[in-house]
């Protein structure tokens, strides 16, 4: 155990004895928290909209005033062809364009009313969520005003109609006393009433912050372990341990218990930055996030070992643990959901340890989830973690030999 | 400090091609250090165009029905029809553990007098529970059932004024939509580009980066430098197969984009070239400034992804748009020049942009290339101190 404590020091004091390192290992992690909780939102703000108003009715006017309230864009622009509109989009001034057809406002009865959106489609993630922001809002302020129309125009024909064929219900009408207002149809609603548990205010930073602690225990624990282990086979100074009476097991320690210590580090001391910047909740139990934090933490220290088994240089390494690395964060719903993956990528995901990390992370702190809700991921992480840290010590073995 | 940039014309081709062939074997030579930089292009893309959606699918929904009326069977029905949510299942309060252990992202519920309200012509409230914790996922899931709870309040005013005698339809309207350059919406444009951009500053900047570092930490660049080679000879002979390998790996993407997607290039070869030309050597530039800095891998590493690649994805528009952003990191993008190269490819690829519109792009990646390439060959030692 001195062996390896003593490794395990020398190896903490090469990573922080050079003040450029030191503070890159406590700067980094801070840039990240702050470029993912502010950066890496899924809610469409302030995009630049414009209309064209070609019915320029009261009617076409209340449509285009209730674009003003909503959040998601700032700019307001009036266009008035289609050339120009065309031309702000293509320069990239303006992503959306409302069109409001002549003869709108006439045709607010009939089911040929139709309303026009112009749309940038070369960012076709911005344009679709700005549209899934818009349309509900405007459809359902359109919807209303034909509400009020309708039954007008109802009492209208029925007025009409009782005028040409029957004087008797006219009279009927307009002697039982109801006046206007009642003798209209009545039209029923549906409306929700919604509640939100977990993120009420549906804010980004929220659910993409927890993610970020992965993050950064991720890239520390797995790319700073391969390398530390290749920079010992390129400068030689492997072989001179192994002629040493270290055993592999205690090199091995020796090399991923800093590297443990590190991440664990770094990431406490984000966790209270993301919980004192973007409040981020803590609805579960810590115990149950350090629990897991130690089971994935066998997942990555053993993807690090591996990638050292396979590499001669440290760019080779670095290379390595970045390309692996890297398609795990996207099958992993850090940033994409996992549910909304073709079927064959969610398989992927299920064997991802990040997916199950996360899981774990978010479901605590967001959730108050308990060990009984995450038990898949607990298994799972276990059972891939002593598999891939056994593969590494096998491999290592043999390389060492 | 013109004095030294004065001895960099002195460039023989010979030398630096020597390097340069040292160099791309180094590349080529390992089997691995090839699958890296040709395949793995490759499989992002194919990771990202296959996978990447933010269309929902089978979300579980939970349902409370007390009316077990027609009207409220066929709402619930109305839902499981929808793609983007699971067959709906019932559920018993308490509510809270289905939402927590992620059994239902969303529950409804249809309260007793639904349907005998809507017949009457009245306002009825139904209750929705929602787990927001991924807010994405959340508001599109929450605006699916809007948008399907309006469709059944408009059927049932249709079903109201058929009562009256009135035979108005008042379908729900549909808005029609003109897309331009991407009519299927597919992500799959959006994030060639951006690939593209994220490739090129890994190639350009962490590649160099490591590999000079590594001289540094081996010895091997003090030998280079006691050689006969000038300054501009090394720094040439260093950046030359990176550059190349950047435009090898730019028309493997363009080439997977096209014939696995579909991926359209609507604008001028040349433009694109030059445009990739000086984002590449702006971003080798960078490579070398930073190893000269760092002189070890582990730093060099972590240095380029914090400075390049880091802000390159996330402060580029690649996936969030700029725009969102707040003010602050707003400003800051403008020193990313993958926001400028990202409007540059966009605009070539997908929409067919000339120099007509694009020159300011252009203006700027220049400044960044001439920048870097300058201090880089500024900051490299001439000679052993």
């Amino acid at each position: 155990m001195r062996v390896v404590l003593a490794m395990a020091w020398k190896e903490l004091l090469i990573a922080l004895r050079d003040k450029k390192t030191g503070f890159i290992i406590l700067f980094a992690p801070l840039i990240q928290l702050i470029l993912f909780g502010f950066v890496v939102t899924t809610e469409i703000k302030e995009l630049p909209v414009g209309f064209i108003d070609l019915d320029d009715s009261p009617l076409s006017r209340r449509i285009i005033e209730r674009l003003d309230p909503q959040e998601a864009f700032d700019v307001k622009r009036r266009f008035f062809s289609f050339e120009e509109a065309e031309g702000a989009i293509k320069a990239g001034k303006t992503r959306l364009v409302v069109v409001v057809p002549s003869g709108f406002e006439g045709s607010i009865g009939r089911d040929s009313l139709s309303i026009q959106f112009m749309l940038d489609g070369s960012d076709a993630n911005a344009t679709r969520l700005l549209l899934s922001y818009l349309w509900p809002t405007l459809g359902h302020e359109i919807q209303e005003e034909r509400k009020r129309y309708l039954p007008l125009m109802a009492f209208e024909r029925r007025f009409k109609e009782a005028t040409s064929t029957d004087f008797g219900k006219l009279r009927a009408i307009s002697e039982s006393g109801e006046g206007w207002s009642s003798s209209l149809p009545k039209i029923s609603r549906i409306k929700i009433s919604t509640r939100v548990f977990f993120n009420p205010n549906l804010k980004s930073p929220i659910y993409m912050v927890p993610g970020v602690i992965v993050l950064i225990i991720t890239i520390i624990s797995s790319v700073l372990t391969g390398v530390a282990v290749v920079r010992e086979r390129e400068k030689g100074t492997l072989e001179q341990i192994l002629v040493s009476p270290m055993r592999p097991w205690e090199f091995i320690l020796g090399k991923t218990v800093p590297f443990s210590l590190l991440a664990l580090f770094d990431a406490s001391l984000i966790f209270p930055l993301g919980v004192l910047i973007f409040h981020i909740p803590v609805a579960g139990n810590l115990f149950v996030i350090l629990v897991g934090t130690l089971l994935f933490l066998m997942s990555t220290l053993g993807l690090g070992l591996l990638s050292s088994t396979i590499s001669e240089t440290q760019q080779q390494a670095m290379m390595t643990a970045f390309f692996v690395l890297m398609p795990m964060y996207l099958l992993s719903g850090l940033f994409f959901p996992v549910k909304s993956m073709p079927p064959f990528f969610q398989w992927i995901a299920f064997i991802n340890p990040l997916t199950h990390f996360l899981l774990i992370v978010r479901g605590v702190l967001l959730k108050g989830a308990t060990f009984a809700d995450l038990g898949v991921s607990f298994i799972f992480l276990l059972i891939f973690g002593a598999l891939i840290i056994s593969v590494a010590i096998l491999r290592f073995g043999k390389r060492i030999k | 400090m013109w004095g030294s940039l004065g001895e960099v014309p002195v460039i023989e081709m010979k030398g630096a091609l020597a390097v340069s062939v040292k160099e791309a074997l180094h590349i080529v030579r390992d089997p691995r250090s090839l699958y890296l930089n040709l395949g793995i292009p490759v499989v992002l893309l194919l990771i990202l165009g296959y996978a990447i959606s933010f269309e929902l699918r089978r979300e579980p929904v939970g349902y409370l029905d007390l009316d077990h009326s027609a009207q409220s069977r066929k709402l619930i029905a109305l839902i499981g029809q929808e793609e983007s949510f699971g067959a709906p299942f019932p559920v018993d309060p308490p509510f809270f553990p289905y939402l927590r252990s992620g059994k239902a992202r969303l529950i409804l519920i249809i309260p007793h007098n639904f349907s005998s309200k809507i017949e009457k012509g009245e306002e009825v409230t139904l209750q929705v529970l929602l787990d927001g914790a991924d807010n994405n996922t959340a508001s599109i899931a929450l605006g699916t059932v809007e948008e399907l709870l309006m469709a059944q309040s408009d059927e049932g005013m249709r079903e109201n004024l058929r009562n009256e005698g009135i035979p108005l339809s008042g379908k729900p309207i549909t808005p029609s939509l003109r897309i331009l350059y991407n009519p299927a919406l597919k992500s799959v444009f959006f994030i060639v580009p951006g690939l593209i951009a994220l490739i090129m500053m890994i190639v350009s900047a962490l590649m160099t980066a490591l590999t000079v570092a590594r001289e540094w930490e081996t010895g091997t660049l003090e030998k280079l430098l006691i050689s006969p080679l000038s300054k501009g000879e090394i720094i040439l002979g260093k950046t030359l197969p990176y550059f190349l390998l950047g435009f090898i790996q730019i028309s493997l993407i363009l080439l997977a984009g096209r014939i696995v997607f579909g991926v359209p290039f609507r604008g001028s070869i040349p433009l694109l070239v030059f445009f990739s030309a000086l984002f590449l050597i702006g971003g080798l530039g960078v490579g070398l400034l930073v190893s000269v800095a760092t002189r070890t891998q582990q730093l060099a590493m972590q240095v380029t992804w914090i400075l390049t690649i880091l802000p390159g994805f996330l402060l580029s528009g690649f996936l969030f748009p700029i725009e969102s952003m707040p003010k602050v990191l707003q400003a800051f993008t403008y020193l990313v020049p993958a926001r400028y190269y990202l409007v540059v490819l966009r605009g070539i690829l997908l929409k067919g942009a000339g120099l007509a519109e694009l020159w300011s792009q252009a203006a700027f990646l220049g400044l960044y290339a001439a920048i870097a390439m300058i201090a880089a060959v500024w900051r490299f030692p001439r000679r052993l101190a």
